[in-house]
Formats: C-alpha cells, structure tokens, sequence
C-alpha cells in the first residue's frame, strides 16, 4: 500500500518538569493514501493537535513526520511550499477562518496567486469561479464578503480555498460540528464527492462516529494523546477492540426511541 | 417513561404570536402561532435547525425576550405569564420555572465560588445560610460529584465542561422548580460526558417528577428523552406529536427530512445522505403560503399560495401539511 504519512513516535508535549502534559505521546502510523481517514477522540485526545503537526503548523518535540519520503521537519524553503500546496486544511470554524474584510472572491483565488497556478488574470478568474461553482457557489456572488454567507455556505467557501491549489491532500478538522444536520449533509456529501472526483486523500477529525463512518475508510482512535485503536472503518464498527472504543460507541445517539432508550438504561 | 403523569398541563402555550420592532423599521414577527402544552411530569422537545424559534420560545416563556411585543398567553399552571410584571417574574424565574442553558462557561459568573452561586438561589428567596448549604451539598451528591464540600471552594474555571453542566443543573434544580427548560444542555459536550449528562437529567427528572421542555437539534438526543416533540421550522410548529409517532411516522417533510440527514452509525455508509436545499429563512423573507414550501421536495403550486391549517391525526398528534408523507423517515 502507498503510504502518504508516515510518523514515526511522535511526542509533543506543554509547559515542564512536573506540569508537563503530553498532547500526543509516541505516535507511530502510517496512513496509505487515496484514502480518507478518520481521527476520533474525545476533547484533548490531540487530534488536533496530531493534524496541525501534520500539516507543520505545529512543531512536534520529537519524533518525524515523513510525506512522501521526505522528513517535513527538515524541509527546505522549496520543498516546504510545495508541501503546503499539496496540503490543504478546512478548519472548524467557517466564522473566524475566513478573512471578514476579503471578497470571497479574493480569498479563493489568493492561493492560486501565491502558488502561481495561473497565467493571467483570465485564466485566474477562471479557476476561482470553477472551484466555486465546483462546491455550489454561484458566481456571481463572487464580490461578497464572508459575512454575507451563512455558515453551510461559508465552510463550501473554506472548501472551495483549500480546494482552489489543487492539493492532494484535505485535513478538515470538525468542519461540520458547528453546522445544522440539514447542512452538515450537504457539506459531507460535499467533501466525498470532491474527494472522489480530485482522488484527493483525505484526513477527517470528528468528535462524531456517525459523520466518521459516513466519511471514512479507516479510522484512528485517539485518547489522552495515544493511539488506542487503528484499522477499516468497516471493522472498527463492527467489531471494536478496546473499551474506550466500545464505551464511544455505546454513547452516540441513535435518532430512535426505543433503541436510544434501552441504551439509556444500560449506561 | 414517568409511572404518573395527571392531565392537569403545566404549560400551556396558546395562539402565541411574537414580534421584534428593530430601530427605525417595521415590526418583524419572529413566533408565529404557537401552541402546545406541556402536562405535569411530562418531557417535551422542541427540535429545529437554528432559526427555527427554540430559543425565542423558550425565552418567551421565561419572559427574557427585550422590547417583544406579545399575543396569545403563555399560561403556567393557569396564570398568564406574559400579564405578570417584573416583580411576580423573578418570583417564578429560577424559583418555580428554571433554565439550563446552552454554553455553562459564560453563563456562570467566574469570579464566583460554586457553592456561593448554587446557595444564591434559596438565599434571595429567604432561606438561610446554613439550610441552603445543606439543601446544596445534597444535590450536589445526588449529581454524581463525591466530594460535594470542596467542589463548594471552586471557581467554574476549575471544573471541566461536564462538570460545569452539572453545577449548571443544580442551580437549575436547587429551588424545586415544576419546569425545567434546557436549552442544547450536552451540544458543546463530547459524546460520553453528553450520555453521562443526559443520563443524570433523565434520572433527576423521574425522582423529582419535573416537566421538562428540551430544545436541542440532535434527534438522537431526543430520541432518549422526550415524551413528546415539537418540530419548530421558521418560527411556526410545522408538527408535533408523541415521540414514537414523530420517529416511526412523521407526516410533515420537514420532520422527515431532518430526521433522514443525520449520518447515523448504523446507516449504510454507502449512500450519499439526504439533505435539505437552501437555508432557513429570515423571519422577513418567509415565503408566502407554506413556510417550508421552498425547501420542500414534495411541493405544489397550493403549497406557494396557501399557509395549511393543522391536521389532527390522533389525540396529541398533528401536522401542518397538505401532502403529508406516509412512508416511515428511514
């Protein structure tokens, strides 16, 4: 299988001595790509943190990180843009994410500038409207700002930026947890359809089993910066390993009464 | 769930209508004629997408909506919220009606110790230092906290989350109210501290014989806890009924569109999932006729004219909709 990540004991830990606290501690995994991986965990498992070293947005105390061979804490100037432009990231909050004073417009089509994926302006103003049209944004919207959209609509434009540089890689971080169920919907249909279309790789951070097992191929269960549990979506489901897997299960809500209410009285 | 539920309503929301005039502009109605009651001891849920009016309904009858002009009566145990002034309010606020709400950081004050804000409560209503102390560390236990005397040193900041909702509850709970409104009480929980909360609701809810008035958005939630529910969609009910009658056989498209877009853990992954287009709409642009007629999938041209009147289809089931689905939702 072909790996995309390979992380090889990764620890990142806060403040010392006596106070130090392990965000993640000895992460070893290798994620194959053309897949979409899913990491579940409870508030402070470091599942975030474990997708913003990824992403190089934050330095790991020890341990490596390798993309396609290479070890992206050692990356060169070059080597590192690249990297960013291959990695892409849709953050949770499609509130704070977007730049309020930007014209949806300009924040889509900034990256195509930075990486210079377009020729000229055409061909620019081209791409941008593609990519928007591609997550079903009308674009003749195209000169509004963010706070003219409503939250569905400003995570499609969040994905229509990371989408925008042709990454082949999407880290989305809860990106569906502040939206209505009606909208996280459409977004998760949203991300599958792309990810299919672009055989993007995608890594998919959710609180939410019901979002992970729509979303994902394999899953990553995190707790207390460890890796409890790693494997096929299918089978994670299915047949759990660990009890913290087993007692996460056991608590989503099951949108009916009688089956919800038998779990209630089992806790 | 409750062994004893009499008939006689706690709440009785009737033909409520509420509008908001902002600055320099015309009224706007944000409630459109609401009804629904609740009976003693029983647990109702109202669900929706955000916009929807949950919130509002549920600070309308706490009478904390600013400057709201109201029609209709909000009638608790028989007298009329919405007549009383700010006086007979505080009476009933946190005393014989108690709120839970969404997000415990910044409802509860941090620069007060816990015990001090749970004993608040008894002690503006007259009751001694020591009794609420005691009233207070005794509910405290009964949520689930060992050490109920040190929590009482604690400032909110110390605790996590779960813990805070719980300290959240027993102010809520410390003046024996009759209803209990819990607005999105487990949505910024992660999934088993959420199960463990609910749990506790659930539990203290039966021994105390509460009403409860839920709003949350999560089905599965619901699902778990309510007796009834209301589905609110653009500041009007669009159906409501038992809570086996709106899971196994939802009339309105509403009610089963939401309940069709939930990823849930036992779906067929497979499938792309069903959702709802558009957004809700403001409370000035609805469309004319039916309020959900532009999202709906099942429209007709009476639909974009005409606004349905409720059908009843048993005794505390109904629905506004003139093509009313008849399949189950998933």
């Amino acid at each position: 299988m072909n790996e995309l990540f390979r992380i090889q004991n990764l620890n990142k830990f806060y403040g010392r001595g006596s106070h130090k606290k392990y965000a993640l501690s000895k992460i070893s995994l290798e994620l194959p790509s053309n897949t979409s991986i899913g990491i579940v965990g409870e508030s402070g498992s470091g599942k975030s943190t474990l997708a913003r070293c990824l992403l190089g947005l934050i330095k790991p105390n020890s341990g490596t990180i390798y993309y396609k061979g290479g070890d992206i804490t050692k990356f060169d100037r070059k080597d590192f843009r690249n990297f960013r432009q291959e990695v892409q990231m849709v953050f949770q909050d499609p509130y704070s994410s977007l730049n309020p004073r930007m014209r949806i417009g300009q924040i889509v089509s900034e990256g195509i500038q930075v990486f210079h994926l377009a020729k000229n302006k055409e061909e620019l103003f081209n791409k941008t409207k593609s990519v928007l049209n591609q997550v079903g944004i009308d674009d003749e919207m195209f000169d509004r700002y963010p706070r003219q959209f409503s939250g569905g609509q400003r995570q499609r434009i969040s994905i229509a930026r990371a989408l925008a540089v042709s990454p082949r890689i999407l880290i989305c971080d809860e990106p569906v947890s502040s939206l209505d169920v009606s909208i996280q919907a459409q977004i998760l249909n949203l991300l599958r359809e792309c990810s299919q279309k672009l055989s993007l790789s995608t890594i998919f951070i959710s609180h939410d089993l019901g979002v992970i097992r729509y979303i994902a191929d394999f899953i990553v269960v995190m707790q207390k910066g460890q890796i409890i549990e790693f494997g096929l979506s299918k089978n994670i489901f299915a047949n759990p390993q660990s009890s913290y897997t087993k007692s996460l299960l056991q608590a989503v809500p099951i949108p009916d009464p009688q089956v919800q209410r038998e779990r209630f009285s089992s806790l | 769930m409750s062994s004893q539920k009499s008939n006689q309503p706690v709440l009785e929301v009737s033909d409520l209508s509420i509008s908001i005039t902002p600055k320099n502009d015309s009224p706007i109605q944000i409630i459109n004629n609401l009804n629904f009651t609740i009976n003693s001891g029983e647990r109702v849920a109202i669900v929706g997408e955000s916009g929807s009016g949950k919130t509002v309904t549920a600070m309308a009858i706490m009478q904390l909506l600013d400057g709201a002009h109201y029609q209709g009566s909000i009638r608790f145990l028989g007298e009329d919220l919405v007549k009383k002034n700010e006086r007979e309010l505080r009476e009933i606020r946190g005393g014989k009606i108690a709120m839970i709400f969404q997000d415990s950081l910044s409802t509860l004050n941090p620069i007060m110790k816990i015990g001090q804000q749970i004993t608040e409560v008894l002690m503006i209503r007259g009751v001694n230092r020591t009794s609420a102390r005691n009233r207070a560390l005794t509910l405290l236990s009964e949520l689930g906290f060992e050490k109920p005397l040190t929590i009482f040193n604690h400032y909110p900041h110390q605790f996590s989350g779960g813990m805070r909702q719980r300290v959240m509850i027993a102010i809520a709970l410390i003046a024996q109210p009759q209803l209990l409104i819990a607005d999105e009480p487990t949505t910024a929980l992660d999934v088993r501290i959420q199960a463990e909360v609910m749990n506790l609701l659930n539990d203290l809810a039966e021994k105390k014989r509460l009403s409860v008035i839920l709003i949350s958005h999560d089905m599965g939630v619901v699902a778990g806890f309510a007796d009834r529910v209301v589905v609110m969609y653009s500041g009007r009910v669009v159906e409501q009924g038992g809570v086996q009658e709106i899971y196994r056989k939802p009339k309105h498209p509403y009610t089963r569109a939401l309940l069709n877009s939930i990823p849930t853990v036992n779906r067929d992954p497979a499938c792309d999932l069903p959702f709802i287009k558009g957004i809700t709409p403001e409370p000035q642009n609805r469309p004319s006729g039916c309020v959900f007629s532009d999202r709906c999938t099942q429209v007709q041209d009476l639909c974009k004219t005409t606004s349905p009147e409720f059908t009843r289809i048993a005794s505390r089931h109904e629905y506004a909709c003139f093509f009313p689905g008849n399949d189950g939702a998933v």
